[in-house]
């Protein structure tokens, strides 16, 4: 998965250059921000990182139990 | 941009191909867990959640005409509090179409291309997707619209041959649980899958009408009940009970047509089918997703976070959701109370600040 996200990444870097050349810097920022957590997701994945991290925890936290008590009292 | 316009018969069109898509695989399956002989009645209660759906559009597109959602946010609440609840509801875009991607790996995966890693069959369905999204809305619903016909014509060739495997014995006696399994049946139908159709709040400024919004979300709330009930009386009718035990019970329901000797393996074309409508539902999300990103960011095209949303989608799909009960799970337990306050809370609150400060 990394090698396939790095590629990825590249291919799309050289896809976006033209634009990305004449992009105002908060939206090169955004761009390089959104690959850099797509590549972090990758490295994670490859080293079986989230199967001890569920990164949607806090909403299963957060809704969960609203929706079992609403299964509960139908 | 403004020049962008979509027609009432593409927005009908993408949106029932945008439920139908995930929906034909995961509700039967959803609602088997709770009743099998009246999970048609179930199915049925998803016209609650759209018409429910439509009335929001109705009043949001009242206050905010030509406004997407993250705009009207942003409007109504002010520049922060405004992208706080913008950036809430597109994080729950994208956990919706990375859910999407990892039923469409999980699908592909298991149906035809079991030696492919699951990870690099959602890397290539993403391919089709930014180029999609990527061309702009426009080109997302002409698919939509190209790909009616063609389903049009295969799917009610799957189902007359389907029925002819059909007990009615399977679906009777009705009500005989009571309504408790039916609502609870109900829930990630109604809860879920129809409270997604407010996706449509997005795409509002580019609706040749957009007071007609409400009326086609109605439209198309009707030909998406008729199309579930239909799939789940034949799909409960042919496999009967078993229903709960199988992961995809119309895949096993198709696959029992056998015309003579020589006409079999008709699941191909409703995987095809099935492939080519969940293509639509990635490629509305995301480019619901990157629109909002557009207004949050204030970017100068939606085409800035194509690519790297993408990425991030794909990344996000693999890694929320290990395997597919990890998405039913959510989609089942989670997925209607995060989807109320996510999809239905979000236009009202935009709606009622937006009256509260007219109003002061």
């Amino acid at each position: 998965m990394i090698w396939l996200s790095l590629v990825a990444s590249l291919s799309m870097v050289v896809i976006d250059w033209s634009s990305l050349r004449t992009a105002k810097r908060r939206e090169v920022a955004l761009y390089i921000g959104l690959i850099g957590l797509s590549l972090g997701m990758a490295v994670g994945y490859e080293m079986n990182l989230f199967s001890k991290v569920h990164l949607l925890a806090p909403i299963d936290a957060l809704f969960r139990p609203p929706t079992k008590w609403l299964y509960h009292i139908l | 941009m403004s020049d962008i316009r979509i027609s009432r018969t593409q927005l009908i069109t993408a949106l029932t191909w945008c439920v139908v898509g995930t929906g034909i695989v995961a509700i039967p399956t959803a609602i088997a867990q709770f009743t099998v002989r009246d999970a048609w009645i179930s199915t049925m209660l998803f016209s609650v959640g759209g018409v429910m759906v439509a009335l929001v559009t109705a009043v949001f597109t009242r206050f905010f005409p030509k406004r997407s959602l993250t705009h009207a946010l942003i409007d109504a609440f002010g520049p922060w509090v405004g992208r706080a609840f913008a950036i809430w509801f597109l994080a729950g875009l994208y956990i919706t179409n990375c859910t999407v991607v990892r039923e469409a790996e999980v699908f592909v995966g298991t149906t035809i291309l079991p030696k492919t890693p699951e990870y690099v069959l959602g890397a290539f369905a993403l391919v089709a997707v930014v180029y999609a999204v990527y061309m702009g809305i426009e080109v997302v619903m002409r698919d939509a619209e190209f790909i009616t016909p063609l389903v049009m014509l295969i799917a009610p060739i799957l189902f007359v041959l389907s029925m002819q495997h059909m007990d009615i014995h399977e679906v009777l006696p009705v009500l005989a649980d009571g309504w408790t399994p039916v609502l609870r049946g109900g829930v990630v139908s109604i809860l879920v899958y129809a409270l997604e159709m407010i996706i449509v709040l997005q795409f509002s400024p580019f609706v040749h009408r957009s007071q007609s919004v409400a009326s086609d979300i109605f439209v198309a709330t009707i030909v998406i009940t008729v199309v579930l009930t239909t799939v789940t009386i034949l799909t409960v009718g042919v496999v009967g009970s078993s229903t709960q035990y199988l992961s995809y019970p119309v895949l096993e329901a198709i696959r029992t047509i056998r015309v003579g000797r020589f006409l079999e393996r008709m699941d191909t074309l409703y995987v095809i089918a099935v492939i080519t409508t969940i293509f639509i539902k990635m490629a509305v999300c995301h480019y619901a997703w990157c629109t909002g990103m557009k207004d949050v960011f204030r970017l100068s095209s939606h085409r800035v976070t194509v690519f790297p949303g993408a990425l991030l989608v794909w990344g996000g799909a693999n890694v929320l959701f290990a395997d597919a009960d990890d998405v039913q799970q959510f989609i089942f337990y989670t997925g209607p109370a995060y989807a109320v306050c996510t999809l239905l809370l979000m236009p009202m609150l935009a709606v009622f600040a937006h009256k509260v400060r007219r109003n002061s």
